[in-house]
């Protein structure tokens, strides 16, 4: 079990939320957070910190078929960045199951104007940040996305699943 | 029953249909059935071909007797454009040339961009008739594909075929008499080997939109008409429906208005991802997001 690594990929979950919120926020400075993650699901609770000049790229997990490298569960994060207005907090859910983010949710907290306006657009329906999941550990019948799905896609995804292996 | 899958491109994007065909059947008959149907289809509605009827319309005004299957994108159309003053509207054709999006996809905008001439100022229709007043750039694609996938469901159903999955670039319509659901996934508008979540579809039809594929200059394949400007504000969306031409022309009308106007005229699901990746969606959209 490595708990760091769900640590790591909640983080960077957070990473993206608060890159969001510090954008909506009229251009703050890149937020520098703080968090505390408590997992839920493993029953475990462990604590740690990070900031997030790291990359905000959110990886999914992959791991053997047999051999999953996290527990499934419900994960729970809190990230609090440093903004001219003071400091925000916002609240990030992940769900894993079979190595596989099955959802997450944020929960703006936000402590200051600018933030709260942000957080009454969510209120106003738009509610959680999506993440996309890696396309090539799915079975599915169809995609739907652009208007256009053009030949050329089910190629590079053949390539892709061909340089992953390599 | 035979499991038949097959693939083909057509009016520009690729097609995968797979349906349930019965013994007696003869499976590669209706493959070609239906090839036949989408290239009368594109014959006669692609603003590419001169030799359409949509050709000959940008060319000269008259009175043009339309194919019968003009009623019902005419009729969606009408009133998406009554109720989106404008800003749905199959005179979008000439600004969607204007902005470079033309038969030979040139994708140079030219400058300055026109605005559509109004509906009543340049055409009228009455079954079956389009009379036109002066030469106009007609563009069916806000709900032209989604129609050609129901007259694809109503050749399988002709044939007493009740359990398909009809995918044109995205646009889908599935039927199951078993009540089996299909997985659809969504696609992440900022990375084509991703999705942000799954659809289970069943005895409905799903259209998505997103301004990240057919992406020129500053624009995307949808232009408001009023400011000749691609919506920015819709990373992507997609709307489930009974049909799926009203999903299509929905999914249009979703950049120009909000759901809970649509809502009022029609029955739909939806989900639309903002440019921040935030998400707002109905309800009962049946999908599970990420």
């Amino acid at each position: 079990m490595n708990n760091k690594k769900v640590i790591v990929s909640v983080v960077a979950v957070v990473a993206v939320a608060a890159a969001a919120i510090g954008i909506a926020a009229s251009n703050k400075k890149a937020p520098t957070p703080v968090t505390s993650v408590t997992s839920t699901g493993s029953g475990q609770t462990t604590t740690t910190t990070s900031d997030t000049t790291a990359t905000s790229t959110t990886t999914t997990p992959v791991a053997d078929k047999n051999n999953v490298a996290y527990k499934d569960g419900t994960y729970t994060a809190t990230g609090s960045y440093q903004s001219p207005g003071g400091p925000d907090k916002v609240g990030v859910t992940v769900t894993l199951k079979n190595d596989i983010i099955t959802s997450a949710s944020v929960t703006p907290m936000p402590g200051d104007r600018e933030s709260a306006h942000y957080q009454s657009l969510f209120a106003s329906g738009y509610q959680a940040v999506v993440v996309g999941k890696d396309i090539s550990t799915l079975h599915l019948d169809a995609v739907s996305g652009s208007s256009l799905t053009p030949i050329g896609f089910n190629d590079a995804i053949a390539q892709i699943k061909a340089q992953a292996k390599a | 029953m035979n499991e038949v899958s097959f693939d083909f491109k057509a009016i520009g994007t690729s097609w995968n249909i797979k349906f349930a065909c019965p013994e007696q059947k003869d499976s590669e008959q209706l493959i070609s059935i239906i090839k036949d149907r989408i290239a009368v289809f594109e014959q006669n509605y692609s603003r590419f071909r001169e030799d359409s009827f949509v050709g000959q319309i940008a060319q000269k005004e008259g009175v043009y007797e339309l194919p019968a299957d003009a009623e019902n994108m005419l009729g969606l159309y009408r009133k998406l454009y009554d109720i989106s003053h404008g800003k749905v509207t199959p005179l979008i054709g000439e600004v969607l040339v204007a902005a470079g999006y033309d038969k030979d996809y040139s994708l140079q905008p030219k400058s300055p961009i026109p605005t559509p001439p109004l509906w009543d100022e340049v055409m009228s229709y009455n079954t079956p008739f389009l009379t036109v007043t002066k030469p106009v750039q007609l563009d069916f694609g806000g709900l032209g594909k989604g129609y050609i996938v129901d007259i694809v469901a109503e050749l399988f159903k002709g044939h007493d075929i009740h359990d398909y999955l009809i995918n044109a670039g995205g646009d889908i319509a599935q039927s199951s008499v078993g009540g089996s659901t299909s997985k659809v996934g969504l696609e992440d508008p900022s990375d084509a080997t991703k999705i942000i979540g799954i659809a289970e579809l069943l005895n409905k039809s799903i259209a998505g939109s997103s301004g990240n594929r057919r992406k020129w200059a500053q624009y995307h394949h949808i232009i408001d008409p009023t400011n000749t400007k691609s919506p920015e504000h819709i990373a992507a969306l997609w709307v489930v429906a009974d049909s799926t031409m009203l999903a299509d022309g929905l999914a249009t009308a979703l950049f120009f208005m909000t759901p809970e106007e649509l809502l009022k005229e029609f029955d739909f699901e939806y989900c639309i991802v903002a440019a921040d990746r935030t998400v707002k969606r109905s309800d009962n959209f049946p999908a599970v997001l990420y």
